[in-house]
């Protein structure tokens, strides 16, 4: 036995090593931003004097953190629902409406799949000559229209699975006490699929949150700047001031990183359910 | 049940959804297909040039460039991500308070935009201040000092690893919900069997967890496709387009040279790998369960 029992330390200590190099950037992150720019520029290892926020309340004066969260917040509060909500219907239908042959509704099952081995990447020129036709270039609803549209493989593929796990005989007894389709699925067939809903939003969120490219193509001007966009202005404004951009960055991360302990639970089985499936 | 349900709530219920989708993904990759045909810049006419970008596409040595960088990044990622991300959830799979904890460690840098996370890689890998180079100064191995970004060679390789850092804890939770759905039994029949930890996980655990293994390929794959961000903020594909993947070349070309139509040839190109990719994994992953 003892050779083994070394074995999976070994496997630990390897494993934990990992968990600790993940943090270093982070950590390296912090102590920049208590330092001053020279002492970054001349002495890189040098630990800071103290704790001085003076790169804080550099940041915080320099950076229009409030437009840009409440930008974001804005794009997230309209997007997220009304995504939720259009993926919600057409799951609902395309599981479960029988006026409709099987066979047409896995045609259009398969339409919405096949976005998803589509970059997104192809889709933003084209988007943006659109926004420009339409004068919604440069406006939040660029974001938010495209953000409903996108989200939409992911959703319907994991809604849809969770309704056809749902039994016949259920609905069949909500049919025969005399509800409607839309009360079906409000009052019965909803609150049974709440695992894939909250599946569904944190998809749907993280791709609005870690979204870079579409925002930087359809927003122009301090006005219209989302959280996703501070890393470019960053690197445009302060690319020499370390210090400031270190804490500039800090300011952004520790929030997102506080609300994700508190969730975390909730965050990685909602991003892993339905991920797995051949 | 059939009179239950109606045709016209059928549509009204779809449509909305199948608008949005039809309009932010089959139309733009509709757009991109039939401009690649054209010359636009932009402003003006888009007059039919027939396959006149796609020939410059075969000439352009940037392209060939771009796509072995991206080619690399995703190799190098995938091949570090995947066993690695195995590796931390077998090894931290008993449900202790110090194991839970690690993983929520792990997984964090998934939940900060990509765009942010190269921000804080440019102050690890920097050549002149970043942490690398510097704690090898200091600890005397100077020669070991590499130009990690921004230099003819490393680029796409540190790319590699700031994707790993970004993306481990997603692939880490992903086999946790694979290993847990394992029957206990069978590993225990395994340990009184004899098997050595290595047998097991080679003959017992990976392939009752293929499904999984195959997830997590296409994910990495897919995802070292999309690859941008990381590029931007660390290199901005530089130098002279040196570092590009396909996606940064691709806004190059469109954003800063205003050349659309070209861009969109490079968008067709770019799907066109991303089909190969997707059908010639799963395509290769069948052959394979049917053999076995």
């Amino acid at each position: 036995m003892k050779p083994r029992k070394m074995e999976s330390k070994a496997a630990k200590i390897g494993a934990y090593f990992v968990v600790i190099m993940t943090l270093v950037p982070l950590l390296w992150l912090v102590l920049l931003s208590f330092k001053t720019n020279n002492d970054i520029l001349l002495n890189p290892l040098s630990m800071p004097k103290g704790l001085d926020f003076e790169n804080y309340r550099n940041a915080i004066e320099k950076i229009p953190y409030l437009t840009m969260i409440k930008n974001t917040l804005i794009v997230v509060a309209v997007a997220l629902p009304a995504a939720m909500l259009l993926a919600v219907l057409a799951a609902f239908a395309l599981s479960r409406n029988r006026a409709i042959r099987r066979t047409v509704r896995e045609k259009y099952r398969l339409l919405f799949v096949c976005g998803l081995i589509v970059p997104q990447s192809v889709l933003i020129l084209p988007i943006y000559m659109m926004m420009v036709k339409l004068k919604l270039w440069n406006t939040l609803w660029s974001l938010i229209l495209t953000f409903i549209g996108w989200s939409a493989p992911l959703s319907i593929m994991n809604l849809i699975d969770a309704f056809d796990a749902i039994p016949d005989s259920l609905e069949e007894a909500a049919i025969i006490d005399g509800c409607s389709a839309w009360q079906l699925l409000f009052r019965i067939l909803l609150p049974l699929v709440k695992p894939a809903l909250a599946t569904v939003a944190i998809y749907t969120f993280l791709g609005i949150w870690n979204d870079f490219l579409l925002s930087r193509v359809m927003l122009n001007g301090v006005e219209n700047r989302t959280i996703s966009l501070a890393a470019m202005y960053f690197k445009g404004q302060f690319s020499t001031d370390y210090a400031l951009m270190a804490a500039g960055v800090t300011i952004l991360i520790v929030p997102q990183i506080l609300v994700y302990v508190v969730l975390q639970k909730f965050i990685v089985s909602g991003s892993t359910a339905g991920a797995v499936k051949g | 049940m059939t009179r239950f349900y109606k045709k016209r709530q059928f549509y009204a219920m779809v449509l909305p959804l199948l608008t949005f989708y039809l309009i932010m993904y089959i139309l733009p990759v509709a757009i991109d297909f039939c401009y690649s045909f054209t010359d636009y810049r932009g402003v003006g006419a888009a007059p039919f040039v027939a396959l006149r970008n796609y020939s410059r596409l075969l000439r352009d040595k940037y392209i060939g460039i771009s796509i072995k960088n991206t080619l690399v990044t995703t190799g190098v990622m995938t091949l570090i991500a995947v066993p690695l991300s195995f590796f931390i959830a077998y090894t931290l799979d008993r449900k202790t308070k110090l194991n839970e904890a690690g993983k929520v460690v792990v997984f964090a840098p998934y939940v900060i935009p990509i765009a942010l996370s190269a921000l804080v890689w440019d102050f690890i890998l920097n050549p002149s201040n970043g942490l690398v180079n510097s704690l090898l100064n200091a600890v005397g191995l100077g020669k070991l000092a590499q130009v990690w970004i921004n230099g003819p060679t490393l680029s796409p390789y540190s790319f590699a690893v700031v994707m790993v850092w970004c993306s481990l804890g997603f692939y880490v939770s992903l086999w946790q919900v694979g290993i847990r759905g394992i029957d206990r039994e069978i590993i225990e029949a395994s340990i009184v069997d004899g098997c050595s930890s290595f047998q097991r996980v080679r003959f017992l655990i990976l392939p009752l967890l293929k499904d999984t293994l195959i997830s997590i390929i296409i994910f990495a794959l897919t995802g070292g496709l999309k690859i941008y961000e990381i590029v931007y903020i660390l290199t901005g594909g530089g130098p002279i387009h040196k570092s590009e993947t396909i996606a940064s070349y691709m806004y190059t070309v469109i954003f800063d040279n205003m050349e659309y139509s070209y861009g969109m040839a490079i968008a067709v190109l770019e799907c066109l790998i991303a089909i190969v990719f997707v059908v010639f994994f799963l395509r290769s992953s069948k052959k394979n369960q049917k053999e076995s």
